[in-house]
């Protein structure tokens, strides 16, 4: 029950979010037509504007073409680039997957290092430890990531050079290299995000290590470790997950600039190059794919509550 | 270890201060082109060079600040005045108002930000007039949301009510009470705003999709830096410095603003100056004694106070002894001290107390250890809290058993279930396998007293185990409890603040007061004729003969920072003469086995 509630819930925000996508061409000031076709501020040539909006669709009622949307995307169809009338959605298939695994490396990345130095901080709180990593955590976490990225390519890359400054070699092609060009983007990104992991998890330990179950289990007579691995790290790692999770989406869109300094042709570069074309059914496809993952992943996490957490279920 | 961040306060202001004079500055034109200079060395008159165009980098680095702040405030200040009236119309209005403002705000929310702006300009071109309004509505959800959360918890409370009776407006009504109330938050999440903007447009300006060329921006002035960082990785560095240094700042302030607003004391740990004297040798045994068992708590301002001081009891097995007070007045503090369990901010300073011939307060922290839970066990107020909510109720126990296990000792699975049926669980093989929230209060701390059980302790320490639970349930418990320590001959400690339950439950009672035990005896002498006026109060406040009042004690217990010099119940009591005003009194005896701290005690009788 409580889980058709949830998909319920995500269905109608997918809704939501399909109309939003449609309305921004609507309720933003002008002719995006003629926003499209103009370069340099020249106005544009009036019958070309004419054209694309009938190519557009735009020339045709309100609700005609919020239907004609709508019906589109429920049989997956999310329209055609300007550019190549490829289908928009065979252009996210092929773009989608490597900024996943930039993502994904990422959350591994953040999750490997910023959970346990925030156990660690919170365990030692006060300490010099605990004081150094925070000051870290508050660096990294201000510091934006195409700051990082640039930092990282002029230190690693072009004074050391230990690492090449970016690019995208398909892993069938030389798995290796892949793997090689993978790393930089992938830290870049996860950086600011182990930093966030980091301060969550202290947090997160610190409260639990205050609940009257962590005094229960010490006066069972439990060693301070068992008690963390225990007692302590699954409750903690509640809050940690939805932050987590959150961030993961948030990243979807948040890897325009990473790629861009790597040169990874992920989904952001791909919608970067689409609104310097203005390339508008590119853009508001992608813009409602990944919106939509956002749901789906949020979803997830609900789901996933349900499994660590009892009480959730019931 | 919570300072306000005067730093970074100081850096924000001097950047705002640097972004609105920067036009009477007297620095270098910002966009004087002098291509025959190109990457100059810093000089008196270029302190950070010239760059790939020979333009001065301080100047454009000083100018940047103005776009950068000018943009950043303006969108957060935008998103704040917008988002506030939003939250604040959904939470005054509610009805279909509230439906769409919260259900636009959470659609709003799954569209990443950076995404949404490349979206903007494709829509409405590159420039001021499309990130001011864009990133206005990215911040919107959360000026929203503070606001009306903060409506919903207002508008029930009774001034708010008390307001609308008197015939106050509406708008009087939300401009002099909401207002207020959620400026803190607001300017938490303006500051957020704010920082986000920067790097929001920073990340904008770097890819050339936000302020145009050759507007100066900290983003544009990376971006071009990029492909030059091989000649000069200081037109790099520059402004990646003064763009992470006025983030990190802002959100310093934050975080600063926020511990201001909410201030949680954090608790200073307490390191044992000097080791505990030797132990007396053991006195003629008792099952437990304790003796002049002092506890002293660091406060936050680095002085420290005793919130226990000179308590001394004896409990023989098979025996109660109820420790009863106001809260405040050191009882629980006293059964965590003889577990080990203080508080880092607290710790024994002085004392003695022996189980079966072995000092307590001495041990190595493995011993006490191994002692916590096979020889001593506690049961906690609060069941619901004191159980691990994500795991099953049999697993909680099997550890208690595990943790102490032997080697000899039968499998632990049977044993869990019958301590629950031991217990009076019904159904114990079953309900071994559930979860604490599936329980009931009164089924949770049977679980706790099972669990306290399970290894046979020779004292067990039971602090306020009933006063979370039902009335029906508590006498339920109670009854357990003592059933529980006829048949195992456990020494009981009891403490507890129901002066009718230790009636019931004790053999004998020690009555707390301000951290010091002022009058011990047994339960039928002591409640029968109570030796200090301080039980005597109590007593009569907890049960009022037919047809009185009862009656209440004048004042409150002291502050441990603020203890008067003589007996601490004078400022209280209503038989105080200057004697005991001039000197603390001692705990003295009024019979056999039965002290006072009274230096009247005869007047009472």
């Amino acid at each position: 029950m409580w889980f058709a509630k949830r998909i319920a819930m995500s269905l109608l925000l997918v809704w939501m979010v399909a109309t939003m996508a449609f309305g921004a061409i609507h309720i933003v000031p002008g002719d995006p037509a003629e926003i499209m076709l103009s370069e340099g501020g020249f106005a544009p040539d009036p019958s070309a504007v004419a054209a694309l909006r009938e190519e557009l669709g735009l020339d045709r009622p309100l609700l005609t073409q919020y239907g004609d949307w709508v019906r589109g995307l429920v049989r997956g169809e999310l329209g055609h680039s300007l550019l190549d009338q490829e289908p928009v959605g065979e252009l996210i298939g092929r773009r989608l997957p490597r900024t996943l695994e930039l993502i994904l490396v990422a959350t591994l990345f953040a999750a490997l290092v910023g959970i346990p130095l925030g156990v660690l901080a919170a365990v030692r709180r006060g300490s010099l430890l605990d004081r150094c990593l925070n000051g870290f955590a508050a660096l990294f976490d201000g510091m934006p990531v195409f700051v990082i990225a640039t930092l990282l390519i002029l230190v690693l890359a072009r004074q050391l050079g230990w690492v090449s400054t970016g690019g995208y070699v398909p892993f069938a092609q030389n798995p290796a290299e892949h793997i090689r060009l993978l790393l930089m983007p992938s830290i870049a990104i996860g950086l600011g995000f182990a930093a966030v992991v980091l301060r969550m998890t202290r947090a997160a330990v610190l409260d639990t290590l205050n609940r009257d179950f962590v005094r229960t289990a010490r006066s069972k007579g439990a060693a301070p470790l068992r008690i963390l691995v225990r007692h302590v790290l699954r409750n903690a790692l509640m809050p940690v997950i939805t932050v987590v999770a959150l961030h993961m989406g948030a990243m979807l869109g948040g890897t325009v600039l990473t790629e861009f300094v790597f040169n990874w042709p992920g989904i952001s570069s791909m919608m970067v190059d689409a609104v310097n074309s203005r390339d508008y059914p590119v853009v508001v496809g992608t813009l409602f794919v990944i919106a939509s993952l956002f749901v789906a992943l949020n979803l997830a996490v609900d789901l996933l509550y349900g499994l660590i957490d009892p009480r959730v279920r019931a | 270890m919570h300072r306000f961040p005067w730093w970074a306060a100081a850096f924000v202001a001097l950047n705002i201060a640097v972004a609105i004079l920067v036009p009477w500055l007297d620095l270098h034109d910002p966009y004087a082109i002098a291509t025959t200079r190109q990457f100059e060395a810093p000089s008196w008159t270029h302190p950070l060079g010239l760059d790939e165009l020979g333009r001065d980098v301080l100047s454009r680095l000083l100018w940047g600040s103005r776009t950068s702040l000018s943009i950043a405030l303006a969108a957060a200040a935008f998103g704040c005045i917008v988002g506030v009236l939003f939250g604040m119309a959904g939470g005054f209005l509610r009805g279909a108002v509230e439906t769409v403002i919260l259900r636009s705000t959470d659609a709003l929310l799954c569209f990443p930000p950076l995404l949404l702006a490349l979206l903007a300009v494709t829509l409405m071109g590159v420039g001021y007039s499309t990130l001011i309004p864009l990133m206005a509505l990215v911040f919107l959800p959360s000026f929203i949301r503070i606001a009306y959360a903060s409506v919903l918890s207002i508008r029930s409370q009774d001034y708010v009510e008390a307001m609308r009776v008197l015939g106050a407006g509406r708008v009087r009504v939300l401009a002099g009470t909401i207002l207020p109330n959620i400026a803190g938050p607001v300017l938490v999440q303006f500051s957020l705003a704010a920082s986000a903007a920067i790097t929001l447009e920073s990340g904008l300006s770097f890819i050339g999709l936000g302020v145009a060329p050759p507007t100066p921006t900290w983003g544009g002035m990376i971006g071009a830096g990029r492909g030059v960082m091989q000649n000069a990785p200081l037109q790099l560095l520059w402004p990646c410095l003064m763009l992470t240094i006025t983030i990190v700042s802002i959100n310093m302030l934050c975080d600063g603003l926020r511990d201001m607003l909410d201030p949680q004391s954090v608790p200073v740990r307490l390191t044992r100056r000097q080791p505990l004297p030797a132990a007396p040798t053991a006195p003629a045994m008792q099952e437990f004694q304790l003796d002049g068992l002092d506890v002293a708590i660091a406060t936050p301002d680095g002085r420290s106070i005793m919130p226990v001081q000179g308590v001394s009891f004896a409990v023989a097995s098979g025996q109660t002894l109820a420790l009863v007070g106001e809260s405040g007045s050191g009882k629980s503090m006293t059964g965590l001290a003889l577990t080990g369990l203080l508080p880092l901010n607290a710790a024994v300073v002085g004392g003695a107390a022996w189980l079966d011939g072995q000092e307590l307060l001495r041990e190595d922290e493995t011993k006490a250890r191994a002692r916590r839970g096979r020889d001593i066990a506690m049961i906690f107020q609060d069941p619901a809290s004191s159980l691990n909510p994500l795991q099953r109720v049999g697993t909680q126990i099997e550890e208690m058993l595990r943790l102490h296990d032997p080697g000899d000792a039968p499998p632990r699975g049977p044993r869990v279930i019958e301590l629950l049926s031991r217990v009076g669980i019904p159904d114990p093989a079953r309900r071994a396998r559930a979860w604490p929230h599936e329980l009931s209060g009164g089924m949770r701390q049977r679980v706790m007293i099972a669990m306290a059980i399970a290894n046979r302790p020779s004292l067990v320490i039971a602090d306020e185990p009933t006063t979370a639970l039902d009335v029906t349930i508590q006498a339920q418990i109670l009854e357990l409890l003592a059933e529980l320590q006829r048949e195992t001959g456990l020494a009981l400690i009891f403490i507890t603040h129901n002066l009718p339950v230790v009636a019931e439950m004790a053999d004998r009672v020690a009555v707390m007061y301000a951290g010091q035990i002022v009058e011990t005896g047994a339960v039928a002498e002591v409640f029968a004729d109570p030796r200090h006026p301080y039980t005597r109060a109590l007593l009569a406040s907890a049960a009022p003969p037919e047809g009185l009042a009862p009656q209440g004690l004048p004042g409150q217990v002291p502050a441990f920072n603020a203890l008067p010099h003589g007996c601490r119940f004078a400022p209280r009591c209503g038989m105080r003469g200057d004697a005991c005003e001039a000197a603390p009194p001692p705990l003295v005896d009024t019979a056999a086995g039965w002290q006072s701290r009274c230096i009247r005690w005869k007047e009472l009788a």
